[in-house]
């Protein structure tokens, strides 16, 4: 029998099947759950402290599934509309008499059938966990619960960026906006922690869970999620009609000038970092969001603070450190992901390259009109910052008030370090280059931890052999060598995007 | 040491990509000042060989690419400044206006602001958008993108422009026009490479061309050479009348140095092959006046580019 509505669906499965990203990350699950159960069940066998081996393990997987729907939300999901847009493929699927309903499930419903048989194919290993000890039948239900109703609530949000956004690149960036946003706010929100699919496992696995398997939380996702479809099927005509048209618009007010909140001075002498600011990264108008986003989220933050008695001062300061330090490290992580990649999928990058400037004054020109958008973050953390300087002060000047200087050093030139890896691998696929970077990242974390331990362990013998404190000395060397390690890296990795670079011009 | 009339000369160019050998030992020249067409069959080597001339590719080996005097290789700024290049996708910041991708452009290239605004105006004006500078790019049709995209090109008034595919997916009119505008410029004192699928449009246009198939150069000289190359010593004319006329092949086929006329099914044309080293193709006109016949057309047969491209391109698949 010959049905028409489902070859959509089956040609769809077939080919989100054979994604390399989908095979990628089948074995990087596999294998951390591999390493995970061998470590659970050594720790059950020789260690005394370990009392639920089972439920740690089961809790461990768990996170890791969070994780990874939301990584598929910004990657696969992203492109369930937008990559027919892209190739244009798109008005000829609906002139197959395809209805919106059919085409937006067909699409949807193969990338989340992929997710879920990931997530699925994981039972057995749950199922170990019950034996292992610690979590019952009914805690392993209500996860996988939790678990597909996220993924079908990731599906659709991100199915609804699709559809209003005509690059994938776009709609990954908007549903990873609102995903950061969502769990900014669970920081400091209690309502939204409340439906947080983290929060959410966090109380099912909690010892002697009666709870029901489908909970209030749950159903509050569903509804969502069948809304944000709704809304996809509501508004597919409207945004398909103007996206997938690259000719002009067939409007007769659409060709005339954009009416700008904020209007667009003449280009500057740096015309790269003029046209990154107004036009890539979203001008004055982005800059303003920004800035009211982060003053609602420190708003709350004190708001909630002030429930519980008057706040100190260093709690006003954390907040403001960590909200901006959570928004700066977000957006460098997109401008990185991003600074190249929106002139490759325009194709407008070998223009670029033909101008009389070098690809070094191109792209830190790029760094500079992007990183203007980190101006609210770096001020909200000036301003946390002036909050605890008085805690600062408080801290004795001596060796140890060192550690925390150089676990910042650390921490800053091995952020550098996972940024070049980002801006490396956004070059090389389209999509998810920030969630390969992490696991290259931690594999080289491991590989380049290793030898700079030893070569410290080795380098500070003689050190304690004349009398000086061994450990210290230790410490030293081995976090020189690896921030010289770290250095070495980071040199390398950019020779290899320069190099990325030239090459992509040319093809 | 180079020509002095020429201003793009490229020489043993070799490029390959892993094993997939694009050029080879590609050698021409483009004078200064001329149009100069760049044919070839898909996957021939032009887009590769626009791409070496324009920068965005290193030469290999012992290639060899210098343009008005500059080394590609070594002196890829100074080269960037003497051409503009227009690539063969529609590759623009369609969010801006018009006249702030231009003034972008022209600020990218070091013009002041009363540079610009001088600059994008007259370029405006050539292209003839001069009315709808406020409009964003994305509202343009493909032929009118098309225009700005060659405004760009233009924006630091380089000598050479590199022209890969411009008039692909336009219509009839936007190519029409397009090919006016290039005219124009040559007028103006550029020099014009462009690569074209379109050859009738490219016999028209071009002073010169280059035929390059499967990485090799099968003809580079005058567009007027190729068409009248392999032709021999005999040469074809072809007359029109507006009346038929009974006696006037007899009379033609008598002339000295006449190999064969034939006549058409409308007995009003003719197609006349004379021997050139006669010396007798004035014969012909005399003859016709001597018989009272009205002329409508008369000229000489020459190859056309389409053929010449088959003659020296290969048929079939290519790998």
């Amino acid at each position: 029998m010959n049905f028409p509505n489902t070859a959509l669906f089956m040609h769809s499965l077939t080919v989100d099947n054979k994604r390399l990203l989908n095979y990628l990350l089948r074995w990087i699950m596999l294998i951390l759950i591999g390493l995970s159960l061998v470590q659970y069940l050594f720790s059950s066998l020789f260690s005394a402290q370990v009392t639920a081996p089972g439920l740690d393990f089961f809790q461990y997987i768990t996170t890791l599934n969070l994780i990874f729907i939301t990584v598929l939300g910004v990657t696969l999901f992203a492109s369930v509309i937008t990559e027919e847009k892209e190739v244009g493929s798109l008005n000829l699927l609906l002139m197959t008499g395809l209805t919106t309903f059919t085409l937006l499930l067909s699409k949807s419903t193969s990338k989340m059938i992929v997710g879920m048989l990931l997530i699925l194919a994981q039972l057995p290993f749950s199922i170990m966990a019950v034996t292992l000890g610690g979590v019952s039948m009914r805690q392993i239900i209500a996860v996988y619960m939790v678990l597909f109703t996220y993924i079908f609530f990731i599906s659709n949000l991100a199915l609804f960026f699709s559809v209003i956004t005509s690059k994938t690149y776009r709609a990954a960036s908007w549903t990873f906006v609102v995903i950061a946003a969502f769990y900014i706010l669970s920081l400091i929100f209690p309502l939204v922690a409340w439906i947080s699919p983290f929060s959410l496992v966090f109380t099912i696995l909690i010892t002697g869970f009666k709870g029901n398997v489908v909970s209030l939380q749950i159903v509050i996702m569903w509804a969502c999620s069948l809304s944000f479809f709704a809304i996809s099927m509501y508004i597919f005509n409207y945004f398909t009609r103007i996206s997938t048209n690259n000719g002009p618009l067939r409007v007769p007010l659409s060709s005339k000038k954009k009416l700008r909140l904020f209007p667009v001075p003449r280009t500057w002498k740096n015309a790269i970092a003029w046209k990154e600011y107004f036009f890539t990264s979203g001008g004055t108008f982005g800059i303003v969001v920004i800035s009211c986003l982060l003053a609602l989220v420190i708003g709350g933050g004190i708001y909630f603070s002030t429930l519980n008695g008057s706040p100190k001062f260093e709690d006003i300061g954390g907040i403001f450190l960590v909200t901006g330090g959570i928004v700066f490290g977000l957006q460098c992580v997109y401008l990185s992901s991003t600074i190249f990649n929106h002139e490759l999928e325009e194709k407008t990058f070998s223009t670029l390259m033909m101008m009389p400037i070098s690809l070094k004054e191109i792209a830190y020109s790029k760094i500079l009109g992007g990183i203007v958008f980190a101006i609210p973050p770096i001020v909200a953390i000036l301003i946390g910052l002036f909050f605890i300087t008085d805690s600062l002060r408080s801290i004795p000047v001596s060796m140890q008030s060192l550690g925390p200087l150089t676990l910042i050093l650390s921490g800053g030139i091995q952020f550098l370090f996972y940024l070049y890896l980002v801006t490396f691998f956004s070059l090389k696929i389209r999509y998810g280059g920030f969630v390969l970077a992490a696991i290259v990242f931690f594999i080289v974390q491991i590989g380049l931890g290793i030898p700079s331990m030893m070569i410290g362990m080795i380098s500070a013998i003689p050190f304690g052999i004349i009398g000086a404190s061994y450990g210290d000395i230790f410490a030293i060397i081995a976090s020189i060598m690896t921030w010289g390690l770290y250095i070495f890296s980071i040199m390398f990795m950019h020779r290899l995007i320069a190099k990325r670079l030239k090459s992509l011009a040319g093809e | 040491m180079a020509d002095s009339n020429s201003i793009l000369d490229l020489r043993h160019l070799y490029h390959s990509f892993k094993k997939h050998v694009a050029l080879h030992d590609v050698t021409f020249k483009v004078e200064r000042n001329s149009i100069h067409g760049f044919v070839g069959p898909n996957g021939a080597g032009k887009t590769t060989t626009l791409k070496l001339i324009s920068t965005l590719l290193k030469p290999q080996g012992i290639s060899k690419i210098s343009v008005f005097g500059f080394d590609v290789a070594k002196e890829y700024k100074d080269v960037r400044r003497k051409i503009g290049f227009m690539p063969d996708h529609f590759s623009m910041y369609k969010q801006m206006t018009i006249y702030e991708y231009l003034d972008f452009f022209a600020a990218a290239y070091g013009l002041s602001i009363k540079q610009r605004d001088t600059v994008i105006g007259d370029l405006l004006a050539l292209v003839d958008m001069d009315g709808r500078k406020d409009d964003l790019i994305k509202g343009l049709s493909r032929g009118m993108q098309q225009r700005v995209n060659l405004a760009r090109v233009l924006v630091h008034d380089p000598d050479l422009l590199l022209l890969d595919e411009p008039a692909s997916g336009l219509d009839p009119r936007a190519r029409i026009e397009l090919m006016d505008i290039l005219r124009e410029l040559r007028n103006m004192g550029k020099t014009i490479f462009i690569s074209s699928h379109i050859l009738s449009e490219l016999a028209d246009l071009c002073d010169c061309v280059t035929i390059l198939d499967v990485g090799r150069v099968k003809f580079t000289g005058k567009m007027q050479d190729l068409l009248t190359q392999d032709r021999g010593a005999v040469v074809s004319y072809k007359l029109v009348l507006r009346q038929p006329h009974a006696e006037l092949e007899e009379k033609l086929k008598a002339l000295p140095g006449v190999e064969d006329v034939k006549l058409d099914n409308d007995s009003r044309g003719f197609t006349i092959k004379i021997n050139e080293k006669s010396g007798k193709q004035h014969d012909i006109m005399s003859t016709v006046i001597e018989c009272n016949a009205e002329v409508v057309e008369f000229r000489e047969e020459t190859k056309h580019l389409n053929q010449a491209f088959m003659d020296l391109t290969k048929a079939g698949v290519r790998s």
